[in-house]
């Protein structure tokens, strides 16, 4: 299996699920780079902060919702302000605990949203993830 | 022979004086007697005139009738004249009757109308009045052709003249016989009227005539008195010769025989006159006679007229008696319709008045039945939502409770694991293993936290709190963290409530460590409390200098577990505001706040007094 994805961005605020998917992640062949940010925040100026065309430049983004300050939704609202080149190409899959029936409705309509995955992540996940989208 | 001279000359003195006298009365009486016989004829005339009209005129309704009518207008006597007739003579075989009318607009039920100029009706008025009545007007001196038969005394006849068309149009038929002898225009009434007025002039010369016959005749009178007077004087001269000259008796006594034959004329002319005077007288008597047998017809028509004036009279008493009684009854009457009317009303009004009732009553009734439904619903709901609830906070009781077990399970063997294994493990597994502990004790403190949300509000029991003496108390089990931050609380003068101790010191706990915990690190927390009355409430306010809450998130922050910061950055479960929240809820309060971010936050609650 060649590597067909760059780079996954990881926006988690619990720390413990952080190191874990990280470590799923890297596992994982099909994933070259993995980077994480504890907020929507920390997305954002990581996202405005990466050059085009550089290894950083992500191809995925795992994100959760419940987070504090600015949740998932929050950050979709923000993420789709960005710089349409800054935002092309980048796959964004919700990554949450709750599996509540408002999420996964908001999830369906939401545009930037291309999928939406249960924790925990596992490897096996990650296969579908590429077959699906890449 | 002497005396008997002498008788003679008083016999002659007298008749000297009485005779002129006697032929005037006599020439009078005789002029009289003529004049009353000429205008009784010409009454008879005109009655007949009038009544062969009637025979010669046909009326549309004749079989109708029983009598056949005739009216007489104004106080004309000519209806005695037409009354006298009516006994006599029927008119087309029905008896006839005369009825005499005052006022034109009274006219009416009759077939023939008379009316005589000199009365004064206005032609035409009449005209008016009758028209479409069937009723032939006859008058008498109007103009021509102004009626529709017209009669003129002309010497000792009537002419008249009839107008066709009024009459046709009127509806009656006329004889030819009618048509034939009437005067056709004004021009033969004129050659009538010169006619009249020539006899007048003959009359008037005839008169004239007589008056120098009368006078001539008179003259003679005067002069043969004259004469009588000379021989009377004659005589006297003669007696006086007789006793101066009684040797001329012979003589004297052949001329007094002479004197004497000349006597007996006269006397003799003299009885003759009183025979003519006797007829006279007779002819008066028959005139007086005439005069009273009208003057008792009349007297009897006036008896007849009073007794029907009285019966009329008595006639409209009846009726004015009638009247009144009619009167009082329909005033009773009205009376009655009164009092029906104001019953009826008065039912109406009672009737309107209960139906409105009625109809309040069904509306309240029907209100009533909604209201009651409503609150049964509300009710049973109410019922529902505290079943559910209290499943709920069973639910969350018993979840969080089963819950501490397995958690207790996996933190001892961690910490086991930790122990005996720990040091045989790489950095990724001991960094594992920290996280595991780390989560593990979340999770604990998650679950205490769950289970006392669910407790809250379950007990009832409140007291007097003393919010002074609370926060003292508090401040002494914050004693560590308040010397750490050097916070500064003050109190301002705070109220005793009614609730629940444990739970409003969990409240002003969670306020006053927020407002300690969410801060800059170098700034020192201040925090004020302070109360007031308002609106039947105690609304405390619990200020601080904090961070401070943006506005997007001053919702959210009472929702359970409901985060704005990491657990990196500000400790704890997320769990404070909701406890807050339920706290004061259950107690009948609100809560809210007020904050501006990084220019601190003041938070408002409210107890009921």
């Amino acid at each position: 299996m060649s590597k067909l994805v760059n780079c996954v961005l990881l926006i988690d605020d619990d720390k413990a699920t952080n190191f874990f998917n990280e470590r799923v992640v890297t596992k994982h062949e099909g994933f070259q780079q993995v980077n994480t940010v504890q907020s929507g925040m920390a997305a954002l100026e990581y996202l405005s902060a990466v050059e085009d065309n550089t290894a950083a430049k992500p191809d995925l983004i795992f994100l959760d919702i419940n987070m504090p300050a600015m949740n998932g939704w929050e950050f979709l609202t923000e993420f789709s302000k960005l710089d349409q080149e800054v935002t092309q190409g980048i796959k964004v899959i919700l990554l949450s605990t709750s599996s509540n029936p408002d999420d996964v409705r908001e999830s369906a309509k939401n545009h930037s949203v291309d999928d939406f995955i249960n924790k925990p992540l596992s490897l096996g996940l990650l296969d579908n993830v590429l077959k699906d989208h890449f | 022979m002497i005396k008997r001279y002498q008788n003679r000359s008083i016999f002659g003195l007298y008749l000297n004086s009485i005779l002129p006298y006697l032929l005037v009365v006599l020439f009078s009486l005789k002029i009289n007697a003529q004049g009353s016989s000429d205008a009784e004829v010409k009454r008879l005339q005109r009655t007949i005139f009038v009544f062969n009209f009637a025979q010669q005129v046909g009326w549309q309704n004749l079989q109708e009738l029983e009598t056949f009518k005739i009216g007489v207008l104004g106080p004309d006597r000519t209806i005695l004249d037409l009354q006298a007739m009516s006994q006599k003579r029927k008119i087309h075989g029905k008896p006839v009757e005369i009825v005499r009318f005052q006022l034109i607009k009274n006219v009416k039920n009759i077939q023939l109308l008379y009316v005589n100029n000199k009365y004064n009706y206005s032609i035409n008025y009449i005209l008016n009045k009758i028209s479409d009545k069937n009723i032939l007007l006859v008058s008498e001196d109007y103009n021509f052709n102004s009626s529709m038969i017209n009669m003129v005394n002309v010497e000792d006849s009537f002419e008249y003249e009839i107008n066709v068309t009024r009459m046709e149009k009127e509806g009656f038929a006329i004889a030819p016989s009618l048509k034939r002898y009437a005067v056709t225009s004004s021009e033969k009434w004129k050659r009538l009227y010169r006619k009249t007025e020539r006899s007048l002039t003959q009359a008037q010369q005839e008169k004239k005539r007589q008056d120098s016959i009368l006078r001539n005749k008179e003259k003679q009178i005067k002069s043969q008195k004259d004469k009588i007077t000379d021989q009377l004087e004659k005589i006297d001269d003669q007696e006086n010769e007789i006793y101066t000259r009684e040797e001329q008796i012979t003589e004297r006594n052949r001329e007094i025989e002479n004197l004497y034959t000349q006597s007996e004329i006269q006397q003799k002319k003299y009885e003759e006159k009183v025979l003519i005077e006797a007829e006279l007288e007779k002819n008066i008597q028959e005139q007086i006679a005439f005069i009273k047998t009208q003057e008792e017809k009349i007297i009897a028509g006036n008896e007849e007229i009073t007794k029907r004036n009285e019966f009329l009279k008595q006639q409209s008493k009846q009726i004015k008696e009638q009247e009144d009684v009619l009167k009082r009854q329909s005033s009773e009457i009205d009376t009655q319709k009164k009092i029906n009317l104001l019953l009826i009303t008065l039912v109406l009004i009672i009737l309107g008045a209960s139906f409105f009732i009625y109809r309040g009553y069904l509306t309240k009734k029907r209100f009533t039945k909604e209201l009651e439904k409503k609150n049964q619903a509300i009710y049973a709901q109410s019922l529902e939502l505290e079943t559910k609830n209290k499943e709920l906070e069973q639910f969350a009781y018993i979840a969080s409770h089963d819950l501490q077990e397995p958690l207790n399970t996996i933190s001892s063997f961690i910490g086991l694991i930790a122990e005996d294994y720990g040091d045989s493990f790489d950095d990724v597994g001991k960094e594992s293993l920290a996280f595991i502990k780390d989560a593990s004790i979340r999770m604990k403190n998650l679950i205490d936290a769950l289970l006392e949300y669910s407790r809250l509000g379950r007990s009832k029991e409140y007291v007097k709190v003393n919010c002074n003496k609370v926060i003292e108390e508090l401040k002494d089990d914050l004693k560590n963290v308040i010397e750490r931050t050097q916070a500064k609380i003050n109190i301002k003068n705070l109220p005793n409530v009614n609730g629940s101790e444990i739970e409003l010191r969990l409240l002003f706990q969670n306020l006053i460590s927020n407002g300690i915990k969410f801060r800059d690190q170098d700034t020192i927390p201040q925090i004020d409390i302070s109360s007031s009355k308002v609106n039947g409430f105690w609304q405390f306010s619990v200020k601080d200098n904090g961070i401070g809450i943006p506005k997007e998130h001053q919702e959210r922050i009472f929702a359970i577990f409901q985060r704005l910061h990491s657990r990196e950055q500000y400790q704890g479960t997320g769990i404070g505001l909701a406890h807050c929240k339920k706290i004061v809820e259950s107690h009948g309060g609100e809560i809210w706040l007020e904050s501006k971010e990084g220019e601190g936050s003041t938070f408002y609650f409210t107890i009921p007094l």
